[in-house]
């Protein structure tokens, strides 16, 4: 029989705690990260350290880095170089994707180029713009921006294009003016095309970011990457690798996730 | 009578594919709606009833003729499907059409609330669309359409994609609407039986081009009952009328 307390009592909570913790999909989860672990280390043992640092001298690695203050700094330049180069692509990518979900015309005239270059590798653009501009940070975020433009501005072409107009037309049957039907019934459909394309977009600034900064820069992740190379120093490359997609990982928990979790509360929840 | 709505000569020519020339939707389409008529338009798809339904709402603009909208005459709209706004709660989609209705804005929670609970949904108000079977969704369309107080209730075949247990209901739940409210109505239909069920007049059409060929008076007393044998006689009639005018229209 229920007990009907009018509150969950705190143990009751933990022990709810407890049982998500050792439910079958988190220990799934936990022993994946184990088992690679162990197969890092196996290979670092049968391979040689001088190729494959063990997990132990990596993280030491990253410690040393993080606890002298040295990833910090090349740290934020990287972030800079990222954000202003995704700002950029966002907001050509929403301005272009919208035209061409829109206005049959505009899709005619640029869906070629729009596939043009996102088949053109990013390393193509970082060499043209390093070429035309110079080896400055002009080109750099120039080179970053156009190759993230094309993958954000295809995901908020399709968004629009799959704006339910009968929606739109309720609107408009019940006296909504145009104002309102584009921000209040078009606008709410986008959106979830837009937070995709973000996301496309940050997967991509930040493999770019770092090809540009190998390439072409003095400062930043890429050029410690590339530092690391020029010396074989490979615990130092593996401890920036790891550093960068841990500072991922966590932008992704910690952002991303509640965002699109408040955003899109009212949607159906997806099986899986 | 006082005619919420008279359309004269109504024509919707559609441009021609590359293929053939252009085709009309409607020719020279006549009628009126009295203040608290219910009328129903039947035909068979694709005899223009649904773009007649959209040129009187205002979606489709580009025709030739005369719609006459009574002074200050203000339009409800249930279409074939509900049309709810997904990220939105059953209860904020009524006031997302009471914002721009004509009703004053002290008004706009109570009557939602007071629709929602004419309709049954009174209990499921915070609920998203997408957690209400199809009927319930249907029901919310109906409270919307009404919630905002219109003179005139245009609906497009809003039944037709429910099973037949729950269009029945649902003609009845409007049909008590309708006598509560005494709003005029023009109901578009293909299902000669619903026609006679709700309708006070019903206009049969035909298609190629979309002409109204027959008009039937139902003079039934009301509340009618879905399994009465003069309903169904009558049901026949009109299929028959409807069949003929397809007949001539060929």
């Amino acid at each position: 029989m229920e007990l009907g307390l009018p509150f969950e009592p705190a143990v009751g909570r933990w022990r709810g705690l407890g049982r998500r913790l050792l439910s079958p999909a988190v220990g799934l989860r936990v022993a994946s990260l184990l088992l690679a672990l162990l197969v890092w280390e196996g290979l670092s043992l049968v391979v040689g350290a001088r190729f494959i640092p063990s997990p132990g001298t990596t993280f030491a690695e990253l410690w040393r880095l993080i606890a002298s203050g040295a990833v910090w700094g090349q740290f934020l330049i990287t972030l800079e170089r990222m954000g202003i180069s995704f700002a950029l692509a966002l907001v050509g990518g929403i301005v272009v994707g919208t035209l061409m979900g829109l206005y049959g015309q505009a899709e005619k005239l640029l869906d070629l180029w729009i596939t043009v270059g996102l088949a053109i590798p990013g390393l193509c653009y970082v060499i043209i713009a390093f070429m035309w501009l110079g080896l400055n940070d002009r080109a750099a975020v120039l080179a970053i921006a156009l190759s993230t433009f094309p993958p954000i501005a295809i995901n908020v072409w399709q968004g629009t294009k799959a704006i339910d107009q009968g929606l739109v037309d309720m609107a408009r049957v019940f006296g909504a003016s145009s104002w309102r039907r584009a921000t209040r019934v078009v606008f709410p459909q986008v959106l979830p095309y837009v937070m995709a394309a973000a996301r496309s977009g940050v997967g991509v600034v930040w493999k770019v970011t770092v090809v540009v900064e190998l390439l072409g820069r003095s400062n930043g992740i890429g050029y410690q990457l590339n530092y690391n190379f020029q010396v074989f120093d490979m615990a130092g490359v593996f401890a920036w690798t790891l550093f960068f997609t841990l500072v991922m990982i966590v932008i992704e928990i910690v952002i991303m996730k509640p965002i699109e979790g408040r955003l899109f509360r009212w949607r159906p929840a997806v099986r899986g | 009578m006082d005619e919420v709505l008279s359309v004269r000569r109504l024509t919707r020519t559609y441009r021609g594919r590359a293929s053939g020339g252009p085709v009309q939707a409607l020719d020279g389409v006549t009628f009126s709606v009295a203040r608290g008529e219910f009328v129903c338009l039947l035909g068979p798809s694709g005899c223009g009833k649904s773009t007649a339904l959209n040129v009187l709402a205002g979606l489709d603009r580009d025709f030739t003729g005369e719609v006459g909208l009574g002074q200050g005459v203000r339009i409800g709209f249930v279409f074939q499907s509900p049309r709810l706004l997904p990220w939105l709660t059953v209860r904020q989609n009524l006031l997302f059409a009471l914002e721009t209705s004509a009703v004053p804005r002290a008004e706009w929670g109570r009557r939602a609330d007071d629709w929602l609970q004419r309709v049954g949904l009174g209990p499921f108000a915070h609920l998203h669309p997408h957690q209400l079977s199809g009927g319930m969704q249907h029901r919310a369309a109906v409270a919307r359409a009404f919630a905002v107080d219109p003179d005139l209730l245009l609906m497009d075949e809003p039944f037709t994609g429910l099973d037949e247990f729950t269009a029945r209901a649902m003609r009845r739940e409007l049909l008590q609407l309708w006598r509560e409210t005494r709003k005029s109505v023009l109901f578009v239909t293909h299902n000669c039986f619903e026609a006679c069920f709700l309708a006070d007049r019903i206009l049969v059409m035909s298609a190629g081009p979309g002409r109204i060929r027959d008009e039937i008076v139902v003079d039934l007393p009301r509340p009618r009952d879905d399994e009465s044998a003069e309903l169904f006689d009558r049901s026949v009639e009109v299929t028959r009328a409807v069949l003929a005018a397809a007949r001539g229209a060929g």
